[in-house]
């Protein structure tokens, strides 16, 4: 039988993590989603399956939302990771963590990382989006509580306010 | 009465950490030296256990404990009948059925320790359908038989009223089972400290029901038991009773580290509680007129292996049977069988669900073959205030003839046929309406909550309650209902809850119940605290105590303002002489048991009404649906928070559309084969319909400013409401949940001949 317990060489990653660089020794197995949570202790990435159904712990890896469920961490040596660690704080909050705020977008808050990612990558590659873009976008995260309109009315919200700041 | 707080979308309190990903979930929670637990479960439906031997898992290093049945001290549990094993010792019943429990030092050695576990069994005869399993023949689960329960509700005769009626119709309909899918896994941690006291940080939504039934599992006294909750992942029944809790505190309190257990998104199909399925039959006799005369449901839920939440659903099933209607005749029966499945447990509607899914397609089919407009069907038979409901119990406060009207007004209900002009050669437009009753706390059985108030000398206060926010918006709401009974800002409400050691008793986040029950205790309590606050002004400000009001942190003179205190004056003089401010109150939902064999009495305090509509199109080539539109029309009582209400009945919306076109747990032979979000499907953005939402506001005169409850109702109506559309559509009867596009296409090809 083979068992799953015995995998021990770990290689060292460096990569960019919400604007800083770091440095982590990783098994070739582990994925990121782990490293981030269990590592680096940033446990804003959630997980909800581990099997790349529900977009819990989308990050984006370069600007590109993906779910770091299935990225193998090594995979992400020299490149650049977003969390939501990384998207705001309080004080200065990012447009669409607001708009999450003041459109009731968030109920249990367990999807609401991946969310917030995901409608990030959106605006900033298409900073006008069709409604129908916005639900697009955030299709491959899952929410159970919300039934997603207050989301995609905070997604399209921040959108005009980055419109009007010129962002 | 006008509010300054209640009534307002005030932006939820606890928002700030989960927008910026600092909110602790139970797994994000860190522990040193933590080990990691796994189970090992059930290899067949139904089976003898003849031997476990673990020796070659304990040999594999890195396993600290390993746990079988007979490191169980009491070895049952049960949410109402205590029928089911933590372990199993000498019979498995499904495949969710743990065996052994591990604690290793890393997940990995874990799942490696399960597999060196090996089980001998011998295979049993095993039963997967409701209906075969109370056949005599079938293979007996329970050493009583697979019979669980029986539920009646008697009234008039409906033998006559089937003889009076000019017409009778009768309908069959079957519902699926379901995953609650809370996208947050279970997941726990336990630790024990030197003088053996367990603490547990789950997030359990029946934290003191838990406690109890732990400490009779581990055979300590409830002090040595304490659960704190972490943040809540979503709830939707998923975790009303234990669950992993059991196998970690056992492997704690055996290796003396703290223990976590994660069950992965597979495991959650399989061994978590499930919405039961049910066989329903239906026949209902009317006249001509369209009022309805008599009624007689059947129905069999499945239990899956054990009881759990099983019979109290079907009891609500059984009240609810007779829809928002008058009808003088009803006679149901509900069965309850026991299958070698997964356990149906509590689920958003609690028998609600699967019951209206038949009543108010069946409705539709009775206005259809009576030639009548399906809203008018409903607009007549429909309850009023002062209407006694099927068990006899007299409404007050009733708001649904407004749910109906309101909603066709805003879904254009009689421009209804002109949908045609949207269609095409190959889509088809229809619009389907269905309506709703719904109580509030539980059924029958006393549901209480308590809470404990303090006013600070600052004049803040701080709320405790036994009451987890689980999404919902539970906090933000008592936070608003104790600040408006103040009369004070919300910033100056602090809710504390979570902790077993410290909360006041409550029933939990659960049977639509926190806003009206925990709401009222949080009311009382508050009141009570503003009493001592009022006497000490009232002495200061040389008036009587009934000539004063707060507002704004102020306590003043009607009338004449500028004589006032404020609230943190009164609280210190208070505090200064020897009383500091402080308060206790408890509220249980008033509701008495039924008589058994005729279902009559009062089983709960009050009711919300809901009507909502739907408009859909068909595509008649490949049988997708599309839903384009729900109005959703809910009687709430009082909303004391409209964003959150409208999130509410969005996310009803939400999880009713799964139920109707998505949502199935396929099982062959007992074993799920779609345990994951990829097979399972789960409504996503792109499934959404626009949603309108109208609340309606007939104040209920026991509930906090005439508030009742949203969380459960508003997806039950979704369901028929879509399958009405379909019908409406292109005249095809789904009576078999879920409308899968396969379904609708056979449907429309049998149609066609
Ligand atoms: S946890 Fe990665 S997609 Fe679900
Ligand atoms: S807010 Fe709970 S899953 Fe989205």
């Amino acid at each position: 039988m083979k068992l799953k317990g015995d995998i021990m060489i770990k290689q060292k990653i460096q990569f960019v993590l919400n604007g800083k660089s770091v440095e982590v020794a990783v098994k070739p197995n582990t994925t990121l989603v782990d490293v981030l949570r269990y590592q680096l202790k940033l446990t804003g990435t959630k997980r909800g399956c581990d099997r790349g159904n529900c977009g819990a712990c989308t990050v984006l890896l370069d600007g590109k939302s993906v779910y770091s469920c299935l990225i193998l961490a090594p995979k992400v040596n020299n490149r650049e990771v977003l969390t939501i660690e990384g998207l705001g704080e309080p004080g200065n909050l990012h447009p669409l963590q607001e708009a999450f705020m003041e459109h009731n977008a968030v109920q249990c808050g367990f999807c609401t990382p991946g969310m917030l990612l995901s409608a990030k990558a959106l605006l900033d590659d298409t900073p006008h989006p069709t409604k129908k873009e916005v639900k697009t976008a955030i299709s491959g995260n899952l929410c159970r509580c919300t039934g997603y309109i207050q989301i995609i009315e905070a997604i399209l919200d921040a959108a005009e306010r980055n419109a009007k700041k010129g962002r | 009465m006008t509010h300054t707080i209640v009534g307002k979308s005030i932006t939820r309190i606890d928002v700030l950490d989960k927008i910026l990903g600092r909110s602790k979930y139970a797994d994000d929670l860190e522990f040193p030296d933590v080990l990691y637990a796994k189970l090992l479960r059930s290899k067949f439906p139904h089976a003898q256990i003849i031997n476990i031997d673990t020796s070659k898992a304990e040999k594999l290093s890195g396993v600290k404990a390993i746990i079988t049945a007979k490191d169980v001290p009491v070895n049952t549990f049960g949410i109402q009948f205590k029928d089911q094993v933590i372990l199993a010792s000498n019979k498995v019943r499904y495949l969710g059925d743990p065996v052994a429990a591990v604690a290793a030092e890393s997940k990995e050695l874990a799942e490696d320790a399960i597999e060196l576990i090996t089980v001998k069994y011998k295979e049993l005869p095993a039963v997967f359908d409701s209906r075969e399993a109370l056949k005599a023949s079938a293979p007996k689960i329970h050493d009583g038989g697979n019979f669980a329960a029986h539920r009646k509700i008697r009234l008039g005769t409906v033998k006559k009223g089937f003889q009076i009626s000019d017409e009778i119709i009768e309908d069959s309909f079957t519902t699926q089972k379901m995953e609650h899918s809370h996208i947050e896994p279970h997941t726990g941690i336990a630790t024990v400290d030197a003088n053996g006291k367990v603490t547990i940080r789950s997030s359990l939504s029946v934290p003191f029901v838990a406690r109890a039934e732990l400490a009779r599992v581990l055979k300590l006294p409830i002090t040595k038991i304490r659960i704190i909750q972490p943040e809540c992942g979503g709830n939707f029944g998923g975790r009303n009773e234990i669950s992993l809790e059991p196998y970690i505190a056992l492997l704690a309190m055996k290796t003396k580290q703290p223990v976590k257990m994660v069950w992965s998104r597979e495991e959650e199909f399989i061994g978590s509680t499930i919405r039961h399925s049910y066989f329903i039959e239906y026949k209902t006799g009317v006249k001509k007129d369209g009022r309805l005369i008599a009624r007689e449901v059947k129905m069999i839920s499945d239990a899956g292996a054990y009881s759990s939440y099983g019979e109290s659903a079907l009891t609500k099933s059984c009240i609810l049977a007779s829809g928002p209607y008058k009808i003088p005749n009803v006679k149901v029966d509900g069965y309850l069988a026991f299958t070698n499945q997964p356990v149906g447990g509590a689920m958003r509607g609690f028998g609600a669900p699967q019951v209206f899914a038949a009543e108010e397609t069946h409705m539709d089919h009775i206005a259809n073959n009576l030639g009548m407009d399906t809203i008018e069907l409903r607009l007549k038979n429909a309850l009023k205030t002062g209407d006694q409901t099927v068990t006899g119990q007299i409404l007050h406060g009733v708001g649904f003839t407004k749910t109906i009207l309101k909603a066709a007004e805003a879904a254009r209900w009689d421009k209804h046929q002109l949908l045609t002009e949207k269609e095409t050669n190959t889509t088809k437009r229809g619009m389907g309406v269905a309506c709703l009753i719904y109580p509030v706390g539980f059924t029958e059985k006393a549901n209480p909550s308590a809470a404990f108030v303090k006013v600070n000398s600052d004049g803040t206060m701080n709320v405790s309650i036994g009451a987890l926010d689980v999404g919902q918006g539970s906090t933000t709401v008592l936070a608003q209902i104790a600040a408006e009974e103040l009369g004070t800002s919300i910033n100056n409400i602090s809710i504390v809850t979570g902790d077993t050691d410290t909360d006041p008793y409550d029933t939990g986040p659960i049977a639509s119940r926190v806003t009206y029950a925990t709401g009222n205790a949080v009311r009382f309590a508050t009141a009570k605290a503003k009493q001592m606050l009022l006497e000490v002004a009232a002495e200061s400000l040389t008036v009587n105590i009934d000539a004063l009001e707060t507002k704004d942190g102020v306590i003043y003179v009607r009338g004449a303002p500028q004589k006032c205190i404020s609230i943190a004056e009164a609280a210190l003089i208070c505090q200064q002489k020897g009383k500091p401010v402080a308060a206790t109150a408890s509220f249980n939902p008033p509701n008495a048991l039924l008589d058994p064999e005729t279902g009559q009495g009062k089983p709960y305090p009050t009711y919300v009404f809901a009507t909502q509509i739907a408009e859909l199109e068909v595509d008649t080539q490949t049988g997708y649906v599309k839903v384009i539109k729900i109005v959703a029309a809910h009687d709430v009582g009082k909303a004391i928070n409209p964003a959150l209400v409208r999130g509410q009945i969005i996310g009803g919306i939400g999880f009713g559309l799964g139920q109707a076109m998505l949502e199935k747990m396929v099982l062959a032979q007992g074993k799920n084969l779609n345990p994951n979000f990829l097979d399972y499907l789960l409504p996503t953005s792109l499934d959404m319909p626009d949603v309108e939402v109208l609340i309606i506001e007939e104040p209920e005169p026991t509930g906090p400013f005439g508030a009742k409850g949203v969380a459960e109702p508003s997806n039950v109506p979704t369901t028929p409401a879509i399958i009405n559309a379909i019908y409406d559509a292109v005249g095809i009867k789904i009576n078999d949940l879920p409308a899968t596009p396969e379904k609708v296409l056979k449907a429309l090809r049998e149609k066609k001949g």
